[in-house]
């Protein structure tokens, strides 16, 4: 369960839409996380959540509603600036940089706290070059979290999928983010790497990390959050921690079938 | 007969450089934005014409005419980047269209210089001695090996910067994936910007070092740019290594011909060569599969 906090949420959405000319693809949507929260959100097909989840990121504005991060107003705000303001992301579609090592991919996520101006860069400055060296170790540090320390120095190319994921965590890590939002983490590992996923989720859990989970994997989601938003046709239905959720008529009607929650019930 | 081979291979080097500096900036220009920039030759005519202007008409010194076509150069690349690649970029045009652009930015240029300058080719004063120096057999000058100095000096330096610099890891990355490098908080278009500035830079520096062994005119550019596009083929547009080499390998296969054929089939011979190299490997002879996709 959640532990109640101070202040305000760390995230929240207000009577968010999202329209693509006639489709509503995200119809007055609200939740909020709290700080230390690990909230999922699912549904079945076409349910709106990927589109959500870009809102959040802020791959697109909303057609109208409100995003806060932080007490601010974040609506807006196009996804490059979210980064420096404490949301780091992950890809369904893992997307690192081909060509360059594993360790500098985890680099690259420590952009906003290293600026990398080219001057300074030449000149080597004994200030930068302590940088440089804090920014190495750093993400060989997150390497080690997510137990891929030894393959630092190889080319991404040659890493599996699971593990690519992994780098993928740790890349959106080295922002040192307030809210990590993972799309679809768990998409195409097998049950092993799942199991590892869940593990370190539940660590980073342990450690306080904000987390926003998109996931189809139901049971990887119940396990892993405090609370779960579940949509369906663009539309909230049920908001709260999995056993609730779990328990709840309309969720079991749009992942199961009208009857079928009749039957259950 | 070794000593006529190793005049032409000197001859290759030389000349080899020049290529190799031009494949060598494309490539650089093409790792962060996956475009071609046609006005890259521009810059090494801009380079040597300039440096008559400041060297001759102006009488300054040395190091002053080299700052100077520094900064010529500088500023005409950003003329290219603020003028052509960012309004086209932010209009989401294809890099296709936008390689088009840099070719109208290069008529552009040709034409500006066409009317400061005029049609008659120029004589560039070298700024190094043109006396003989001997080494061993081989006689040279001062001139021709620092041209040979250049290129080797700014093949290390876009190593160091490329693979040295938390910099450079920000170009690599916007090459690769610059949609997520913005997400990471990189502006493609500085990066982009950058690679302008200091190609040109590094084409301007040539053209005024060349100037004096070619001559120099105003038409010289686009020349410049077609052996420099094809040295980047050849070697692998995906790496600025792979480029540059191929610029050494085209110097010096154009020298050879020159040399133990006529000089008229070099070009003929090169082209042939370069086609059946792209149809055994797409990428370039060193290249990467990486030019393969943004």
């Amino acid at each position: 369960m959640t532990v109640e906090r101070n202040s305000g949420p760390l995230l929240r959405l207000e009577n968010v839409v999202q329209k693509f000319g006639g489709l509503v693809a995200v119809n007055n949507v609200s939740f909020e996380i709290r700080k230390g929260e690990v909230k999922g959100l699912i549904g079945p097909n076409g349910a709106g959540k990927s589109t959500t989840f870009d809102l959040v990121t802020g791959v697109r504005p909303p057609t109208s509603g409100e995003i806060h991060f932080n007490g601010i107003r974040v609506t807006r705000q196009p996804a490059h600036t979210r980064s420096p303001m404490g949301m780091a992301r992950t890809f369904q579609i893992v997307r690192l940089f081909r060509g360059l090592s594993v360790l500098e991919n985890v680099q690259m996520g420590m952009h906003p706290a290293f600026p990398d101006g080219l001057l300074p860069s030449i000149l080597r400055s004994a200030e930068r070059r302590r940088q440089e060296a804090e920014s190495r170790k750093r993400a060989m540090k997150l390497l080690d979290f997510v137990g891929l320390a030894d393959r630092a120095g190889e080319r991404i190319e040659t890493l599996t999928l699971g593990q690519l994921r992994l780098v993928d965590i740790a890349r959106a890590l080295a922002s040192g983010p307030d809210l990590l939002m993972l799309d679809e983490p768990a998409a195409g590992l097998n049950d092993a790497e799942t199991r590892n996923l869940a593990e370190m989720l539940a660590l980073l859990k342990k450690r306080g990390m904000s987390m926003l989970l998109v996931e189809h994997d139901i049971d990887f989601i119940m396990s892993a959050c405090d609370t779960v938003v579940v949509m369906d046709h663009g539309t909230k239905i049920a908001d709260g921690t999995p056993a609730e959720v779990s328990r709840n008529r309309e969720v079991i009607a749009a992942y199961i079938g009208r009857r079928a929650a009749d039957v259950t019930v | 007969m070794l000593m006529t081979l190793s005049y032409l291979l000197l001859a290759g080097l030389t000349n080899g450089s020049v290529y190799g500096l031009i494949a060598l900036s494309l490539s650089v220009i093409y790792s962060a934005s996956r475009v071609i920039n046609f006005a890259q030759g521009e810059f090494v005519m801009l380079g040597a014409m300039s440096a008559v202007l400041f060297l001759v008409t102006l009488a300054l010194p040395w190091p002053v005419a080299l700052v100077a076509v520094i900064v010529v150069s500088v500023v005409v690349a950003l003329g290219l980047d603020h003028g052509i690649y960012r309004p086209l970029v932010r209009r989401k045009a294809e890099p296709l269209t936008i390689m088009i652009g840099t070719l109208a930015g290069a008529i552009v240029i040709y034409g500006s210089a066409f009317l400061i300058w005029g049609p008659e080719p120029r004589f560039v004063p070298p700024v190094l001695s043109l006396a003989p120096i001997r080494l061993g057999f081989l006689i040279s000058n001062a001139q021709q090996l620092s041209l040979i100095v250049l290129f080797f000096g700014f093949l290390a330096l876009t190593w160091f910067i490329l693979y040295r610099t938390r910099f450079g890891l920000s170009v690599r990355a916007t090459g690769v994936d610059p949609k997520v490098a913005l997400l990471m908080g990189i502006r493609s278009e500085r990066i982009v910007q950058f690679t302008f500035i200091y190609s040109a830079a590094m084409s301007g520096i040539a053209g005024m070092m060349i100037g004096p062994l070619l001559g120099a005119h105003v038409s010289m550019g686009i020349l410049i740019t077609v052996k420099g596009f094809m040295a980047a083929i050849l070697g692998g547009l995906g790496s600025p290594f792979a480029a540059a080499a191929g610029g050494l390998a085209i110097g010096m296969l154009e020298a050879l011909m020159a040399g133990y054929g006529t000089s008229l089939y070099a070009e003929p011979a090169i082209f042939v060569l370069i086609l059946m190299v792209l149809i055994v490997r797409p990428y370039g002879l060193l290249g990467d599969y990486e030019a393969e996709r943004r």
